[in-house]
């Protein structure tokens, strides 16, 4: 690429013009969020009219015109703008080498705005992940980045968004790594955290730093209590795996119905918002006002296990119905109102003291988001982010892992695997990534009481004892640490050569071989094999210490891989 | 000739891509004001509907209102103190405690929100000692809390005088009227205050003092 002359004048390499690019990233998406914000709130008002009180037809109307209108532009206007913005990402990293187009921006935008304006019980959040990974896709062409850049700059744009949308970095960057790549790239961590950080700061000089919700003063009264939470956690995680479940059964089914009911399915559902946002508001849009006020007990457990259980047939149906919108927001509404009915609920009847009902809602908002998006990290880290409270920590925790586990042992797919697999695309999932553990040295050596020569041991010495035990090569450990293979072959000439008296550390060339650690993963051991097929492997508390040897055979027979299969393959063996 | 034409369209390329982002910079800022001018207007209105309708004593509908105002606008606490009042007027007095106990988790010394948590627990008294302990705890909150300019003046001190009198706690009744005859101004308050102090405890006299005192500080 041609840099632009100030970049050129500055001498910067590829790497540091990425990486200020993702500042340019975290600017642009900041204030493109700020504007879907502003598009959001302002249809809401001009369709919906206030948030509590409004006329009932205006509430009926609005979500259903809305998620029309909305399901139309992306099946007709911008056809690229539709499907999960995660997924989208991903696919971007792992198919398109990084190219997200322009329109699947201006799409998500427009769509978006509509359908959660006028009251789809969807969030914001997903969305502006793709508007940021298409701002950065846009951005890293328009700078000529290379392909290997371009391919890693969607992620970056995705954590902008995110963070932007959600006014928390750190959790943005969490979610992108834990999600999206799956694995902690020092490059590409670095421009996520600036993307995000620059997005977050842009995205407060507009809106405020107001955090979205106003949390209360967290408390943990009883150590007892952390049953109640893991108790919460576990229903929460059996919730979300239904949750997971029915948006798969109701996308099968659409599948079966004919075409034309694709225009039926976002009237149907808004529909359905209307009519139960006649006397639940509170499950309209990202519902956020909700959460902020169950956080503070304005509701009693009745009222927040109901809102719950309706925003998720809500969430349900107006996802599977292809109405535009993200996953993020009702999750945390649905834990945070279900955690926060369950802990109200377990306080009347509890004979221990227990935490206020805002410390269960707290606690809450990530536990559907572990059960459904299978991010555990993430969801640690959220409410932690959210609270500003070290204390939190504990209980969100129990929670969180609770809702997690239980989920992933009822329903093996996360939310975005399962997406993805009815989109017909097989990305790869995060949590596969994590738990496909790689195979390490202590998998493949041959451990035992391995001998190797000690430094001073005289040639004729170590020809006799090789030719006694069979053998026709041995270890020989070097006076300054390491080994080297020192043969029969190499013994006699000593002998011969009349050194048979000298120490073997001086006669042996200086190189060393590399030598293994039993922890090291196989695929970097595989790598230092150059000259010799057997490698020694030591262990790391005592680098002296010989615990074995590792012979490439091994490696291949860990694999299963034969040496036969290999040599027919042109490989080593 | 093909390199500074090169470089010339890279700094065309860059002169747009830097003008585009002012161009966003300026439009984000028109949508933001926009926003916020519909916010803050329609959160007015409402707040403004609802003060018309309470003092038509249509206390449902403007507790409709109200909440309408601050969940359009919940950075005012105009709104939410005039909330809290209204649900405390109506008997819901833990839904007006949560509007306040969130002023107060930001602001723990809130003149304000002390003032009306004080009132809640003034009318939660009647159930119990802990109440009336709770509400002398926000009434001296208030007191010594932070005020907007002026300053709160005597009335809550004056308030806490009379729920003294109503929990039949005479000698910090009398040592509150003590600190009203230093601090009222003017001299027939002060005299007033006096009176009451000297007057026999619990006595229908100290009463008609004080609520002559309040008339004559609060017409």
């Amino acid at each position: 690429m041609t840099p632009p002359p100030l970049l050129s004048r500055l001498r910067l390499n590829e790497d540091q013009r990425a990486l200020l690019l993702s500042v340019l990233i975290g600017v642009v998406t900041g204030l493109l969020i700020v504007c879907f914000h502003v598009a959001i709130e302002l249809i809401g008002w001009y369709s919906r009219g206030t948030p509590v009180g409004a006329q009932p037809w205006r509430t009926i109307l609005s979500p259903v015109l809305g998620c029309t209108a909305a399901a139309l532009l992306v099946m007709h206007v911008f056809p690229r703008g539709r499907g999960s913005g995660v997924i989208q990402t991903k696919a971007a990293l792992y198919i398109s080498d990084g190219y997200v187009p322009a329109s699947a921006v201006v799409g998500k935008f427009s769509a978006c705005a509509i359908s959660l304006g006028s009251g789809a019980a969807l969030g914001p959040e997903d969305p502006a992940l793709h508007i940021g990974s298409g701002i950065a896709s846009y951005l890293g062409r328009l700078f000529r980045l290379s392909r290997s850049h371009l391919r890693t700059i969607s992620p970056v744009g995705a954590a902008a968004g995110i963070g932007a949308a959600f006014n928390t970095p750190i959790t943005a960057v969490l979610f992108v790594v834990e999600e999206i790549i799956g694995a902690w790239n020092a490059s590409v961590l670095g421009a996520t955290v600036l993307a995000a950080v620059s997005a977050v700061v842009t995205a407060r000089a507009f809106l405020g730093d107001s955090p979205l919700f106003r949390i209360p003063p967290f408390e943990l009264r009883h150590p007892a209590e952390l049953l109640v939470y893991g108790a919460t956690g576990l229903i929460v995680g059996a919730l979300s795996a239904v949750f997971i479940q029915a948006i798969r059964w109701l996308r099968r089914q659409n599948e079966k119905q004919p075409p034309w009911m694709a225009y039926v399915r976002p009237a149907g559902a808004g529909l359905l918002v209307g009519v139960i946002g006649v006397w639940m508001p509170q499950i309209m849009g990202p519902s956020y006002d909700a959460v902020d006020e169950a956080l503070h007990g304005y509701y009693g457990w009745q009222w927040m296990l109901a809102f719950g259980l309706v925003k998720l047939c809500c969430t349900v149906f107006c996802f599977a119905s292809g109405t535009p919108g993200g996953m993020f927001a009702p999750t945390l509404f649905i834990g945070a109102t279900v955690g926060g009915g369950l802990g109200a609920l377990a306080s009347l009847y509890s004979p221990i003291p227990m935490s206020g009902v805002g410390s269960f809602v707290l606690v809450g908002i990530g536990t559907f988001f572990a059960g459904v998006f299978r991010a555990p990290i993430t969801s640690i880290f959220m409410a932690f982010e959210v609270s500003g409270n070290y204390r939190i920590l504990l209980p969100v925790m129990v929670a969180n892992l609770a809702a997690y586990y239980v989920s992933r042992k009822l329903e093996p797919a996360g939310f975005f695997d399962m997406v993805a697999r009815l989109e017909g695309m097989d990305l790869p999932s995060a949590e596969q990534l994590r738990e496909r553990a790689p195979l390490r040295v202590e998998h493949a050596f041959e451990p035992g009481p391995a001998f190797a020569f000690p430094p001073g041991a005289a040639a004729e010495a170590a020809l006799a004892d090789l030719r006694r035990c069979g053998q026709t090569r041995r270890l020989a450990m070097r006076r300054r640490g390491g080994w080297s293979w020192v043969s029969a072959a190499q013994l006699e000439d000593f002998c011969r050569r009349g050194f048979g008296t000298e120490s073997l550390d001086d006669l042996l060339p200086q190189g060393r071989l590399p030598h293994l650690y039993p922890d090291m993963p196989l695929d970097t051991a595989l790598r230092l094999y150059e000259e010799e097929d057997t490698l020694p492997v030591a262990s790391r508390a005592h680098s002296d210490q010989l615990l074995g040897v590792l012979p490439l055979a091994s490696i291949l027979a860990a694999y299963g891989l034969s040496p036969k299969v290999t040599r027919a393959s042109g490989g080593r063996s | 000739m093909l390199a500074a034409l090169t470089a010339r369209q890279t700094q065309v390329r860059v002169a747009a891509i830097f003008g585009g982002i002012a161009a966003l910079f300026a439009a984000t800022g028109f949508a933001v004001r926009w926003e916020h001018a519909e916010r803050h207007g329609r959160a007015a209105r409402h707040f403004a509907r609802a003060n018309a309708l309470d003092r038509q004593l249509r206390l449902d509908d403007a507790l409709l209102e109200y909440r309408t105002a601050v969940l359009i606008d919940r950075e005012r606490e105009e709104y939410q103190l005039g909330l809290a009042d209204a649900l405390r007027r109506a008997g819901r007095l833990a839904e007006a405690e949560a509007y306040l106990r969130s002023m107060l988790e930001r602001n723990p010394a809130h003149g304000r929100a002390n003032l009306a948590l004080a009132r809640i627990r003034a009318r939660q008294a009647a159930a119990g000692k802990e109440h009336a302990a709770a509400a002398d705890d926000a009434y001296r909150r208030a007191i010594a809390g932070d005020w907007p300019p002026p300053g709160p003046g005597p009335a809550p001190r004056l308030e806490w005088v009379a729920f003294l009198g109503e929990t039949s706690r005479s000698s910090l009744q009398t040592a509150q009227l003590l600190i009203l005859a230093q601090e009222l101004p003017g001299p027939e308050p002060r005299r007033l205050a006096a009176a009451a102090a000297l007057a026999p405890a619990a006595s229908e006299e100290r009463r008609q003092l004080i609520d002559r005192l309040r008339a004559v500080v609060q017409p």
